[in-house]
């Protein structure tokens, strides 16, 4: 809460300010404190922060045993010497890297994927260490509206479709909503809520695009309607949380 | 900085630090304290409510990525009020063509009858003031920075500061003219 001492002026001269302006400013009130649902949703967003957050040791840092070293050259030897080369050409690089860094047992690397296979929880997801929440994406175009959301977010969830095409998502009036990330990463800007299930649909909310996104959790079902940009910085929510009856 | 200290006692500097080196808890307390301060700059500053959500929620979450590059030279709070003050203006800009002033900009606790109106009109006036200085009298007047911090946060020099705020202020003095009480009307050229 902003105070009237961290108002004061700096320099209190009286003819600092001969018009008197700034002691009119300074008197107006706060604006008040920062709303409940804001602070809430700014909270959620650290925390979706916090859970994709990785420390990466500087290289200075990392310590890896001799033995682990000459375990890794040993596996890229056993690979080459075994035909590994027509292995390697059809194999992705990223496969091989694996293969060749996770050889030794290796849990001192400070990569990414490593660290987030040691149990991190998913990026944008609710949950609380547990499994990645089931997503399924639809596009149904459905027209959804305020008077009506609850009932077809209930329909939604009763009689979801078919799911997306995989590849959809790359359409420009479609984007990262219709994707698993995408629609958690809009999830973490909403929500704390620990999930299992999402259930998506790309149609309209009062005429314009949006998404309706539906999670489970123990104790039962929330709609929300958000934009199609909607990410973990950007909640561009249009309506809800509505609890499903 | 000792490991067993609450959070809440814990300086700013020592909260931005701990959060570089993993704490998963020192951002929270950063936000907790400021997020009220960093709401009313931002209000103040767009001038719209949905809009100022978006911006400190965007300045937060700013802050929190690049937490490293906070060199300690300056306050917590300046560099935040930076972020914030940037994170507003990358969006008026953006949004420049569309964005329409609010005829009423907030919700006023009770005050004395006939008080309303000059509150709002300072509001409405400080409206019409060019962007920096508007800003300049933001952080300065309202906000209570220094002349200094208010450099730092609008990336100008301490002079530039200074002259903003004073042709802010005899702008706004001429726009809200005599009718307000104790506010000196400035000196006529002869």
């Amino acid at each position: 809460m902003v105070t009237p001492r961290e108002r004061q002026p700096s320099s209190p001269l009286p003819d600092d300010d001969p018009t008197g302006v700034r002691a009119l400013l300074g008197a107006l009130p706060d604006p008040g404190p920062m709303p409940g649902d804001l602070v809430a949703r700014i909270t959620a967003s650290i925390a979706a922060e916090q859970a994709q957050r990785t420390v990466v040791r500087p290289l200075s840092t990392r310590r890896r045993p001799l033995w682990r070293t000459v375990g890794i050259a040993a596996a890229a030897a056993v690979v080459l010497g075994l035909g590994g080369v027509s292995l390697l050409s059809n194999t992705p690089a990223a496969d091989v890297a694996g293969v060749l860094s996770n050889s030794g047992n290796d849990s001192s690397g400070g990569a990414e994927r490593d660290t987030a296979a040691e149990g991190g929880p998913p990026p944008g997801s609710g949950s609380r260490g547990s499994a990645t929440p089931v997503v399924s994406v639809h596009h149904s175009e459905r027209a959804y509206s305020t008077g009506s959301f609850a009932g077809q977010a209930a329909a939604l969830l009763a009689s979801p479709g078919a799911p997306m095409v995989p590849g959809a998502a790359e359409a420009p009036t479609v984007g990262p909503i219709a994707t698993e990330r995408g629609v958690l990463s809009c999830l973490s800007a909403l929500t704390r809520e620990a999930f299992s299930q999402v259930t998506a649909d790309l149609g309209t909310f009062d005429g314009a695009p949006a998404a309706v996104l539906v999670v489970t959790t123990d104790t039962g079902h929330t709609a929300y309607a958000v934009q199609r940009h909607c990410t973990s910085n950007t909640p561009a929510l249009l309506a809800g949380p509505t609890p499903l009856g | 900085m000792a490991e067993d200290q609450p959070l809440q006692e814990v300086s700013d500097r020592d909260l931005m630090a701990r959060h570089c080196a993993g704490d998963p808890d020192a951002f929270g307390e950063i936000f907790r304290r400021h997020r009220d301060r960093m709401w009313a700059l931002a209000l103040r500053t767009t001038r719209n409510p949905e809009l100022a959500a978006d911006c400190v929620q965007e300045a937060f979450i700013s802050a929190f990525r690049r937490a490293d590059s906070y060199r300690g030279d300056a306050a917590v709070t300046t560099w935040l009020h930076r972020i914030v003050v940037n994170a507003c203006l990358d969006r008026l800009r953006r949004d420049r063509p569309t964005t329409t002033l609010p005829e009423r900009e907030l919700a006023d606790g009770r005050d004395a009858h006939g008080q309303v109106e000059t509150r709002l009109d300072v509001r409405e006036a400080l409206g019409h003031l060019p962007e920096g200085q508007r800003l300049a009298l933001i952080l300065v007047d309202m906000h209570g920075l220094s002349v200094v911090e208010a450099a730092a946060v609008l990336g100008v020099a301490e002079g530039t500061v200074k002259s903003r705020c004073a042709r802010g202020r005899t702008a706004l003095a001429v726009m809200l003219g005599p009718s307000v009480a104790g506010v000196a009307e400035p000196s006529e050229p002869s």
